[in-house]
């Protein structure tokens, strides 16, 4: 019955593509939309996540850098880089703002870097400088792409003018680009000379850094203390407002539909090929038989339709990095796999209620049409 | 014809039915996504545009409302009162804060606001009348279950809520708005915490009225010469800025998204319409055996394909609305617009362009088949 099963699905070659592109299509929707939503879900918090820190310290009472402000007397510094399982100690003064550039105003996180300093500021280089010096400023290369600037070029940070030093990579989110510049300006912009805003804490090799993170809030120096893993997480549920959470209920519906489009996809397909079942049930199939023909076809083209989604989207995503760099695209295993799963499922459901009916069907009724 | 086309779509209900949900999923989605990205615009420009203000004055060099930090000089109110042309001037402070309540945390914007800058929209309750008093935007409200009469704490202190608006969040952030005077005692006080207090300008805006025959272009000049530390703008103008820095950070993903939607949803269609008349060509070629010739055919074809597409504009239509005052019963913080922006042309478009060809693509065969055939059973 099943060899019967494939014969009879390819002997209607064209119902057959078009039964797995509409499937394709629907589940194509649905993987890209949340691959953008992956995409952006990690990218918000990239600077958190790659900064360097393994304990992010701060004000008491803050636990995000989206929306926050934190300003700790500087002499902190010192204080923590004494502390037991500390190893390095870099402290970066931060605020949202906006950022100027060739007539175009960005929504940004300003960081402000000391000189010298190993970690904390962009990550990876797509041209120049990591750190700026006085007067000067790193930003993402997608802002510098889509703004017309580059190294060489003036920018503007409140009234201060600056210059592009450096193009970074990674550091660009819809909710939140990251532009680098020295401290000393951004402390001008804040009138803020001996505040810092965070300290990124490095710790000693083998030692927990909730360990560290607890040391640091027992000191008595009024810090908030943080592990990466538990601020990355702080800041991305707040981040989330930030537009992610529209991408998400985006993802939501694109999937709701893909499951409907999905499951009418199969449903008709059972439909037009009602007569040629109760024809091969009244020819002896039992109704198991054609019970499991009917779950057989319907898992072939719910497997086309989802190698073809998968294919496209793979294929679209380099195409993406290229011609629309600030939308950043993550497809992971485990969601990808979801899909199949989801798709399968609704697939096979769709197909067992009108496969039962004709399974059901008096055998006289297939010869009479 | 016109009966022909509905009689044969009723005859075919089971199928017809199918075929409408698919094309109605199809359009839904279409119009949903384009409902995300008007409500989203629609939400950045309505903030500042209902300041009540003929113009308002922010700190040199700051052109938005949302997400911006801008601080005047307390020396501005009287300098924009010497202005000629100007009537009043109330001063407006605009502070992020993140709200939490029972371990629900939310970012707001506080406004702080004398007489002018109250809420446009009141779902429920009352404009502030008396100190510690707020009005919470309704995605709050519903967020942290609090309704007027309930009492909230704001930056360390107690307020009650007495009004509850709509149309207050902007750049995904609601709005609290609160007596301005309440703002100064809790600065004064001490009472405001460290991180806030360390970066909170006492003065983010001046919102200027003008005196009835005043020119807002000329009052605006004067202003900004007066007021040499300060830029003038029309709420409108405010409102553009933070759309278009919205469009900006947002744009390029939702237009993606939307541009996905289309391609892929008015794929759907045709695939869908071409499915629905592969299937039928049987039928099409015994009217085609009964005399009709390429044009009868073509009609029928294409009248059912219109007549399908229509049911399905209506119900793809109707599941956008209810989806979308869905999403809004789950998400208080987003408007979804299904129908703003030439949405509904724009859906319709497509869905009759893809889906033409869909319906269209299956004719050949139907035209191709010899009539004898049909009678005779032929597999068609």
């Amino acid at each position: 019955m099943l060899s019967w099963a494939i014969r009879s699905l390819l002997a209607e070659r064209g119902a057959l593509v078009a039964s797995a592109a509409g499937v394709g299509l629907a589940l194509l929707l649905a993987v890209v939309v949340e691959g953008i939503f992956a995409g952006e879900a990690e990218q918000i918090v990239a600077y958190p996540r790659l900064a360097g820190a393994d304990v992010w310290a701060m004000q008491e009472g803050v636990a995000n850098m989206h929306m926050a402000t934190s300003f700790v007397h500087e002499r902190r510094v010192d204080e923590v880089r004494a502390l037991p399982g500390v190893a390095a100690v870099e402290d970066i003064l931060y605020v949202n703002g906006f950022l100027e550039t060739a007539g175009d105003e960005w929504f940004v996180y300003l960081v402000g870097l000391r000189d010298g300093g190993s970690y904390g500021g962009a990550w990876a280089a797509k041209a120049g400088a990591l750190r700026p010096g006085p007067g000067e400023v790193v930003v993402p290369e997608v802002i510098a792409k889509k703004s017309g600037v580059g190294l060489g070029d003036r920018v503007g940070v409140a009234d201060e003018e600056l210059t592009i030093v450096g193009l970074s990579s990674g550091t660009y989110s819809m909710a939140n680009p990251v532009v680098f510049m020295h401290r000393s300006d951004l402390g001008v912009v804040l009138d803020a000379p001996r505040s810092t805003s965070y300290l990124l804490v490095q710790v000693d090799p083998g030692v927990r850094p909730a360990t560290v993170a607890t040391a640091i809030e027992s000191a008595g120096l009024e810090l908030a203390a943080m592990t990466r893993e538990d601020f990355v997480a702080s800041d991305r549920a707040m981040a989330m407002h930030m537009g992610a959470d529209v991408i998400a209920l985006m993802s939501g519906v694109g999937t709701t539909v893909a499951a409907l489009l999905v499951a009418f996809t199969v449903y008709a397909g059972v439909i037009r090929r009602r007569r040629e079942l109760a024809v091969a049930s009244a020819l002896g199939a039992s109704p198991r038989s054609v019970l499991a023909a009917v779950l057989a076809q319907s898992v072939i083209v719910t497997a086309l339709g989802y190698a073809g989604a998968i294919g496209f989207a793979l294929l679209l995503r380099p195409l993406l990095r290229v011609g629309l760099p600030e939308v950043t695209v993550l497809f992971s295993a485990r969601s990808l796999l979801e899909f199949g799963g989801l798709s399968l499922g609704v697939a096979l459901l769709a197909a067992w209620i009108p496969a039962r009916r004709v399974a059901r069907l008096d055998p006289a009724e297939a010869f009479a049409g | 014809m016109l009966q022909l086309v509905i009689g044969t779509l009723r005859y075919h209900g089971g199928r017809t039915a199918l075929s409408v949900l698919a094309l109605a999923a199809a359009i839904a989605v279409m119009l949903l996504f384009e409902g995300f990205r008007s409500g989203l615009w629609g939400q950045l420009r309505a903030m500042p545009e209902q300041l009540g203000a003929d113009l308002v004055l922010s700190q040199s060099g700051v052109a938005n409302f949302a997400a911006a930090r801008s601080s005047l000089p307390q020396k501005t109110r009287r300098a924009a009162l010497n202005v000629e042309g100007v009537a009043s001037a109330h001063a407006l402070t605009s502070l992020p804060i993140i709200f939490e309540r029972h371990d629900v945390a939310t970012p707001v914007q506080v406004i702080a606001y004398v007489d002018v800058g109250a809420p446009a929209r009141l779902a429920a309750g009352r404009h502030i009348d008396g100190p510690r008093e707020v009005v919470i935007d309704r995605s709050i409200a519903i967020d942290h279950a609090l309704a007027v009469g309930d009492t909230l704490e704001v930056l360390g202190w107690e307020f009650e809520v007495v009004g509850i608006s709509s149309g207050t969040a902007a750049m995904f952030t609601p709005a609290v708005f609160a007596r301005y005077l309440d703002l100064v005692e809790l600065y004064a006080s001490g009472d405001l915490p460290d991180e806030v207090a360390s970066d909170t300008p006492l003065l983010s805006y001046m919102l200027v009225r003008l005196e009835d025959d005043a020119q807002p272009d000329v009052v605006r000049d004067r202003l900004e010469a007066a007021l040499p530390w300060a830029d003038a703008h029309t709420p409108s103008e405010l409102g553009q800025a933070d759309e278009a820095m919205g469009r900006r950070l947002m744009g390029p993903v939702l237009g993606l998204l939307v541009g996905l939607s289309y391609l892929i949803g008015a794929l759907v269609v045709g695939l869908t319409l071409f499915g629905s008349v592969q299937a039928r060509v049987g039928d099409f070629a015994v009217i085609g055996a009964l005399g009709g010739d390429a044009r009868t055919l073509s009609a029928v074809v294409l009248g059912e394909a219109l007549g399908l597409t229509a049911i399905s504009f209506l119900v793809g239509l109707v599941g956008a609305l209810t989806g979308a005052a869905v999403i809004e019963w789950i998400q208080p913080d987003y408007v979804v617009s299904p129908l703003a922006e030439g949405a509904l042309p724009r859906t319709a478009l497509a869905v009759l362009l893809l889906g033409g060809l869909g319906a269209l693509w299956p004719l050949r065969r139907v035209l191709s088949i010899d009539p004898a055939l049909v009678f005779k059973g032929a597999s068609c």
